[in-house]
């Protein structure tokens, strides 16, 4: 079977992640507040044309920026992928409430279209497509914690069977103010959860040559009804893999305790990414990159910071909500 | 390997199963009427379901009183159907459901900011079914589905993007059996959003006809059983999915560009992936939603790829409105339907073809057709387009 690599990847994140270096070069703070904006890059220089600019709410703007990141050249023109696919778990949510209020504060007068054009699912990715004029593959998944992890499977699918031989994978949630109180309302902001947001982009292809790293398996699933330890042996055991190849999981946890607990008292390495992105459905967006870049530039958290040593095999495990639990094994293209 | 369609499950306007909505659609009975349930300041025609989700909980065996999203409620009704037509086991095999939706939960949404205007008591609960996801999980709890579970929102081609990554699924043996397809309610959200965009019709709508003036909205859910030949053994197919293409057209984000670049594409790709030349389709289920740009885009991508020899085409939207995310669904689920009968099912409401063009759609159901191949476009906001290759 093809190998698939992450030949690049870019992410807008609480973090100052969009020019990774910068990242790797300091510490990584974990987010004070329980709720984790995200740093955002210059967007004027990013997306160039001032009228689309100003039409995109922010998370189009995210979704775009780290899209074309991953698809710049080194002579600066922009690559053009076979498939496209998108993932986010609310969509354009902002836009949804505002065209919402709209109907309802004007007795569905008065409406403006700009805020339902851009409040569909697919308005990242068809708006990367039409910026990029790209006429290949383009679909959006909207599934909750397993958005990014479709959009991932879909994209595997697609250059394995020779559909597609380069892909890129975007996943993207924005914060509103109403999701936050109204989680906010039931409680769940406490003990330690954060509301983070974010864009992250990988563009995946069967070209070892020049990879970060390996993309090996993902999987989902729900509900579920197993340790977390005995989740991820089968996973990296279906994978050909043993648990002492394995040198650090990335644990994605924030809202079940009992798995994190279990997580970092077993014989894993572990480093909880959850306090560094805060909680959306495509959080483990970032554990995927924090992954691959960790694999590509051969670091290992440590104590603070980063440490120079090179690891094999990273699992990334991550939780959303109590309800979409997911693996991701990624292996070093050395 | 090949995919087979061992099971189908509708509800739509013209009824709340696969019978009834043959039996309309033989009849060239429409579902498109005056809006009855749904309160809204437009007068606008649209297919509406007239069960209220109280009425189709209770269908469903289900808690009354609990919060369900109407567009979980449609699309459970559809799958499980579905999963009864193709006599599905789901404990002896790897099964996933894969739904597209466009708007998720947003007729609790509408309720919550309803309350919230008014200075009532809003809900919280009527905000968490809001995403696309969850009515999916909504209908995986229902169904008993576990192995698999994904959403699509590609805004009108979400539940023919759902098929194609079933057959995905199934070729690559991930599952062995896919509950796939689409569903998405009428509301106040859709209904604004397209009045906003001024292509909602005040008529009927007039797919592929020159003096066609804009959409009708509908309500429903569509599901398909996909299963691989060898696992389905023996079983009653009604046909085999052969090919399909997505694509984007990359010309606007709510329109489609005029030479129908996209919807060519997608076309071609289908029959390219089928391994089938044009003049191996026998019939097309247009996406033809009335609109003046999406009929006239579609129809010049048609004449672009299939020239001269332009197959039997309509436009089944007249009967059960533009149903959104669950088109795809809904419409693949009635190819399969005229397979099994070969019978085309025409549109109506033509009189006069576009001038640009002169191409006219099937007009007379048409009985003993000799289907053997079909097509099956949709057509989504943001340059999405699919389209769908079933035969015998």
């Amino acid at each position: 079977m093809e190998q698939i690599y992450i030949s690049k990847a870019s992410t807008i994140s609480p973090q100052n992640t969009f020019i990774a270096d910068d990242f790797f070069n300091a510490e990584a703070l974990v987010c004070e507040s329980d709720k984790c904006p995200a740093v955002d890059p210059d967007y004027k220089v990013l997306i160039t044309d001032a009228g689309k600019r100003r039409r995109m709410g922010h998370l189009i703007k995210m979704g775009v920026s780290t899209s074309l990141a991953c698809l710049k050249q080194a002579d600066g023109s922009l690559f053009m992928p076979d498939a496209m696919m998108s993932a986010t778990g609310m969509g354009g949510l902002e836009d949804t409430e505002k065209f919402l209020r709209c109907i309802i504060d004007n007795d569905e007068q008065l409406l403006n279209p700009s805020n339902f054009i851009q409040s569909t699912g697919n308005t990242f990715g068809g708006q990367t497509g039409l910026l990029l004029g790209h006429h290949g593959y383009n679909v959006t998944y909207a599934h909750g914690g397993f958005s990014m992890e479709s959009a991932l499977i879909d994209a595997m699918l697609q250059l394995k069977d020779g559909s597609a031989k380069t892909a890129l994978v975007t996943g993207a949630d924005e914060i509103t103010t109403t999701e936050y109180e109204a989680m906010r309302k039931m409680g769940f902001w406490r003990n330690g959860r954060q509301m983070g947001e974010g864009s992250h982009s990988f563009l995946l292809t069967n070209e070892k040559e020049g990879a970060v790293c390996e993309l090996v398996d993902v999987k989902t699933k729900r509900p579920l009804n197993e340790s977390a330890v005995d989740y991820i042996n089968s996973f990296i055991g279906s994978n050909g893999i043993k648990a002492e190849d394995v040198d650090l999981v990335l644990t994605g946890c924030d809202c079940d305790y009992a798995h994190l607990k279990e997580l970092e008292e077993s014989t894993f390495s572990t480093f909880n990414y959850k306090h560094y992105c805060g909680q959306y459905a495509t959080a483990s967006g970032f554990g995927l990159w924090l992954g691959a870049e960790l694999i590509g530039r051969g670091l290992m958290p440590a104590a603070n910071g980063w440490e120079k040593k090179q690891a094999r095999h990273i699992v990334i495990y991550n939780e959303y909500r109590m309800n979409d639990y997911s693996l991701m094994l990624l292996k070093h293209a050395l | 390997m090949a995919t087979k369609v061992t099971g189908i499950g509708i509800v739509s306007a013209l009824g709340l199963n696969a019978n009834d909505n043959w039996q309309a659609l033989q009849d060239k009975r429409t579902g498109v009427g005056p809006l009855v349930r749904l309160q809204t300041v437009h007068k606008v025609p649209a297919g509406e379901i007239e069960q209220t989700n109280e009425e189709l909980a209770t269908m469903l065996g289900l808690d009354a009183k609990k919060t369900y999203s109407r567009t979980a409620l449609l699309g459970m009704m559809a799958a499980r159907e579905a999963i009864k037509d193709a006599n599905l086991d789901l404990n002896g095999k790897r099964v996933g459901l894969i739904s597209g939706t466009s708007v998720g939960g947003m007729d609790l949404s509408e309720q919550y900011f309803t309350d919230v205007h008014n200075g009532k008591r809003a809900h919280l609960r009527n905000l968490f079914e809001h995403d696309c996801g969850a009515s999916t999980m909504r209908m995986a709890d229902y169904l008993g589905i576990k192995d698999f579970m994904t959403t699509i929102s590609t805004a009108c081609s979400s539940s023919a993007n759902a098929i194609m990554l079933a057959d995905r699924m199934l070729r690559s043996k991930q599952l062995d059996a896919v509950v796939v397809g689409g569903t998405d309610p009428l509301c106040k959200f859709t209904i604004n959003g397209f009045t906003s965009l001024m292509i909602l019709d005040q008529e009927q709508c007039r797919p592929f006809d020159d003096t066609r003036n804009g959409l009708n909205l509908g309500e429903g859910a569509g599901f398909l059983v996909l299963e691989r030949d060898e696992t389905a053994e023996g079983k009653p197919a009604y046909c085999n999915l052969l090919g399909y293409a997505n694509a984007n057209d990359a010309y606007h984000q709510t329109a489609t560009s005029a030479n129908g670049e996209g919807p060519f594409l997608a076309m071609k790709g289908a029959l390219e992936k089928a391994q089938l030349q044009p003049k191996d389709i026998d019939y097309i289920n247009a996406h033809g939603t009335g609109t003046g740009n999406n009929d006239l885009s579609e129809a010049t991508a048609i004449g672009r790829l299939f020239g001269e020899e332009v197959p039997p085409f309509s436009s089944t939207k007249v009967y059960t409105g533009h149903t959104l995310g669950a088109c795809g669904g809904i419409e693949a689920a009635f190819c399969a339907l005229m397979l099994k009968h070969d019978t085309i099912i025409p549109t109506f409401n033509f009189c006069n073809p576009m001038q640009e063009l002169g191409m006219k759609p099937e007009t007379d159901v048409r009985k003993n057709a000799g289907l053997k191949t079909v097509m099956s476009n949709s057509f989504g906001f943001g340059g999405n387009v699919s389209s769908l290759i079933f035969g015998k």
